[in-house]
């Protein structure tokens, strides 16, 4: 799976470059899109998952355990995932919004691991300057990729309704064209009728 | 480490600071009180260690968690660049506009 994510991951961005380029390979990114819309579907709902889990069990360290001592505590911190996400998504149910959402949502419990680490460094009582450099970084890093996480979410979203209203204006302005000539043909008809009669 | 001889050669627990650039001894004392705190003092030494080894792993898997993230953000960046290109915006120095 990871092969052709990889191998998806790869054509999309060429194609995309492409289309950037020249307006007309559009219709092959569009078509590449469709072919691979399943694929996609079950790779980004697997990744979120296993990459989600993966922090919460590194965030109670649970990859160390023999036990099962931990695992509320994990599904306790699994939950707040899903609130977050649920928070940011909304009623929104198109594919990159959702998208989007769930990597701001693994953005999210990402930082909440920075916070945790820099907290726990900071309980010990004699800890080496490279590992308080490090846990300081951790969490710029963390915060920095939450709230670009949330920018491209909020442009998209806001992206979305200009190209909607773009569309009603344009619409609208196609209505209002076609009524003037329909009234002019109605005006020329009236003109010709009583002209004959 | 802490248990220290002294002249009549019984032995005695001194707990080690430092002060500035000096290193003081402090009396805690001998016999079973001795022994007690050795054992104290080794059970705290162990549990730092095991804490800083979780430290270290927890830092070495967090490492391949954020490659993972970090594909996958790439991943989320380009469909979103897709989407906005099938929607007629192009990118334009990093900035996306409206195709006329």
């Amino acid at each position: 799976m990871e092969s052709s994510l990889e191998e998806f991951s790869t054509r999309l961005t060429s194609l995309t470059m492409e289309a950037n380029r020249d307006f007309i390979k559009c219709k092959d990114l569009g078509a590449f899109l469709d072919e691979n819309a399943e694929l996609l579907e079950q790779t980004h709902q697997t990744l979120t998952y296993g990459i989600a889990r993966s922090i919460i069990n590194n965030m109670l360290g649970l990859q160390l355990r023999e036990d099962l001592k931990g695992y509320g505590s994990a599904e306790v911190m699994h939950r707040e995932y899903k609130n977050v996400l649920a928070g940011l998504l909304g009623d929104d149910s198109k594919p990159v919004i959702k998208l989007l959402a769930e990597r701001a949502a693994v953005c999210w419990l990402r930082l909440q691991a920075a916070e945790r680490y820099y907290n726990r460094i900071h309980e010990q009582t004699s800890i080496p300057i490279q590992t308080l450099e490090w846990a300081n970084k951790q969490l710029t890093m963390g915060q920095n990729r939450f709230v670009q996480a949330c920018d491209a979410l909020a442009r998209m979203r806001l992206l979305r309704e200009a190209t909607r209203i773009v569309e009603a204006r344009a619409d609208l302005a196609e209505a209002k064209a076609e009524e003037a000539g329909m009234n002019k043909s109605k005006a020329a008809m009236r003109l010709l009728k009583s002209a004959t009669g | 480490m802490g248990i220290e001889s002294r002249h009549d050669g019984k032995l005695y627990y001194y707990r080690k600071r430092r002060e500035g650039d000096r290193v003081v001894s402090e009396y805690v004392g001998g016999g079973v009180v001795a022994d007690l705190e050795q054992k104290r003092a080794e059970i705290a030494l162990a549990r730092r260690e095991a804490e800083r080894e979780q430290l270290k792993a927890a830092k070495m898997s967090m490492a391949e968690i954020d490659k993972a993230l970090n594909e996958f953000s790439h991943t989320i960046d380009t469909l979103m660049a897709a989407e906005l290109l099938l929607n007629g915006y192009h990118q334009h120095k990093r900035q996306w506009r409206r195709r006329r």
